[in-house]
């Protein structure tokens, strides 16, 4: 036997450290019950939409293991009644907005993608309320209606809890975008054609988000997406988003969506500045625009951002600010009052008529137009020159840009 | 089913059969989810006796499917061990060395057939009798104590391979 500085045997060592698991190690409650609501999903469900649940759920593996034979059969099942099943973009819009919660896993993959570099959150909706939740354990509970949102980063048991400085407009917000935007929105899509997902033929149905032009695939048998793909971030630096493996109308515990600290975790509480969203909800196009150069070019030395459309100005203004300007109250109250003309911003794609941005000038040219519309009705354009003065002029005057 | 309650009961034992495993949180909380669809499925062709016993074996199959993936792509695992409280911080060489005989022995478990490593697992690692492991792999217990057997005496070659001259010593055990 072993004796005090004898060699071990190895594999009892590894054995015992392997087995030696701390007793706090353990799920957190939020996971267990995320999975209690996918079982008690996948197992009310028929069938055939169960193994489709489970397969949109990631568990395509499972499932091929455990139904063995029946896969082939539930492809073909699939496949047999999608030709006989017709359906529009409205059939999905009407079964998004049916919905009373839905879950779903975003992963970001940089195009062309890069090992080890694609970044994966999932997310919860039940109501208004949204979680969001980092492969790290962090997440982030906003709750419009208690006026609330939660950070806790359980690495460093710290959250910070924001009080938002008034209630949430009806309006698409960067977190919880796509699903509200289908809610809400006055949409429509062209068909795209089919292809199959995860066993299921779905079919495909192209809109517009803003400036993004989304793929929503769905099931042609409860309408529902089972995946969304779009390309996302600049043009130089592209990145595939893939929402995947939805889930909806599982029962999800309250739990999930509370933004009560967890014991033991240090807080840091704030108030989020109020928003006078009736004042921007009024403002037009150009002066949304003129708003986000004037803060951006502020920090950048002059320089326009490439888009102002798209999610990364947020990261972008974020990480130039640095961090000691976004502990400047001030700053930040600048900020939030920015979110308006930002998400406004979000709406130009679909909302304007013949809109452009030039993206990457600067400051100062006042001859070069950055910004442009056609109001309904008018013969010239609404324009943004590189001064930030506001303006209108003829098409021909409009840079050449590619036709979107 | 009432899977709140299933999944508060007997998630935790199974999830931590996957950690072991895997040795993270994110790919542990993954083999629950599959193993608890799983578990759906089967239920609904044949009675379940023993949730736990169903769910730990499932979790732990999943984990053992991850390891092959990463054995097979070389990956590197990313442990959050230091984080879950498997790291003594008053003695970091010897937790070190405990780290790394722990991924020696996933590299090796990651070698062994699905019938072998899963028998290990559940006996070896979770403490379960080979009659307790014979009934959730649908073999008798002397089968799974010659499944155990063989398992550890391959496992004790791979581990040699790995480190023919290993530098843990009893002084800390």
């Amino acid at each position: 036997m072993n004796t005090n500085h004898a060699p071990l045997d190895l594999l009892d060592v590894a054995e015992t450290a392997l087995r030696d698991l701390p007793e706090q190690v353990t799920p957190s409650p939020a996971t267990l019950n995320c999975i209690a609501a996918l079982a008690t999903a996948a197992e009310t469900q028929s069938p055939l939409s169960a193994a489709a649940t489970s397969a949109a759920a990631g568990w395509r593996k499972a499932v091929t293991i455990l139904l063995a034979s029946a896969a082939t059969t539930l492809v073909c099942f699939a496949l047999s009644n999608t030709a006989q099943t017709g359906f529009a973009f409205d059939d999905v819009v009407k079964a998004v907005r049916q919905a009373e919660t839905v879950f779903y896993t975003t992963v970001i993959t940089p195009k062309p993608p890069k090992t080890g570099a694609a970044t994966e959150v999932k997310t919860y909706h039940k109501g208004s309320a949204t979680r969001t939740e980092h492969r790290d354990g962090s997440y982030t509970v906003i709750d419009p209606a208690r006026q609330r949102m939660l950070s806790v980063q359980p690495g460093t048991k710290t959250a910070s809890l924001t009080h938002l400085g008034n209630k949430s407009p009806d309006r698409p917000a960067m977190g919880n975008s796509i699903i509200h935007w289908m809610q809400t929105a006055e949409t429509s899509g062209k068909a795209v054609g089919d292809k199959v997902i995860d066993g299921v033929r779905a079919r495909g149905f192209e809109a517009n988000f803003g400036p993004v032009t989304l793929t929503i695939w769905s099931n042609p048998q409860t309408k529902l997406p089972v995946a969304i793909e779009s390309e996302i971030g600049s043009a130089s630096d592209p990145s595939m988003s893939t929402m995947r493996d939805f889930v909806f109308n599982a029962p999800l515990d309250d739990a999930l969506f509370s933004t009560e600290v967890p014991a033991g975790y240090t807080v840091k509480e704030t108030q989020q500045p109020t928003i006078d969203m009736a004042a921007i909800v009024k403002l037009p196009p150009e002066e949304h625009v003129v708003r986000i150069l004037k803060f951006y070019s502020a920090l950048f030395d002059g320089a326009f951002p490439e888009r102002i459309d798209g999610p990364e100005l947020v990261s972008k203004i974020t990480s130039g600010a640095g961090q000691k300007r976004l502990e400047d109250p001030q700053f930040m109250k600048e900020f939030t009052q920015l979110s308006g003309s930002m998400g406004a911003a979000w709406t130009f794609r679909t909302s304007l008529n013949k809109f452009g941005y030039r993206g990457a000038a600067k400051e100062g040219d006042k001859d070069t137009i950055v910004f442009w519309y056609q109001p309904e009705d008018a013969e010239k354009y609404r324009v943004v020159y590189a001064d930030l003065t506001i303006g209108d002029a003829p098409a021909e005057k409009l840079p050449e840009l590619p036709t979107k | 089913m009432d899977w709140k309650t299933i999944l508060e009961r007997d998630g935790p034992a199974a999830w931590r059969a996957a950690y072991r495993l895997v040795g993270n949180a994110a790919d542990a909380d993954d083999c629950l989810q599959e193993a608890a669809l799983a578990a759906v499925q089967l239920s609904h062709r044949e009675p379940v006796a023993n949730w736990r016993a169903l769910l730990t074996r499932l979790a732990a199959a999943r984990a053992l499917d991850r390891l092959r993936q990463r054995h097979r792509r070389r990956w590197v695992t990313t442990d959050d061990e230091q984080a879950a409280g498997f790291v003594d911080p008053h003695d970091p060489v010897h937790a070190a060395q405990l780290a790394e005989v722990r991924e020696q022995l996933r590299v090796a478990l990651a070698q062994l057939s699905q019938d072998q490593a899963t028998a290990f697992c559940l006996c070896a690692l979770e403490g379960w009798t080979y009659a307790d492991a014979g009934e959730q792999l649908h073999a008798p217990p002397n089968t799974v104590g010659v499944l155990v057997h063989r398992a550890r005496q391959r496992l004790r070659e791979l581990l040699h391979a790995i480190d023919p001259q290993p530098t843990l010593t009893r002084s800390h055990a």
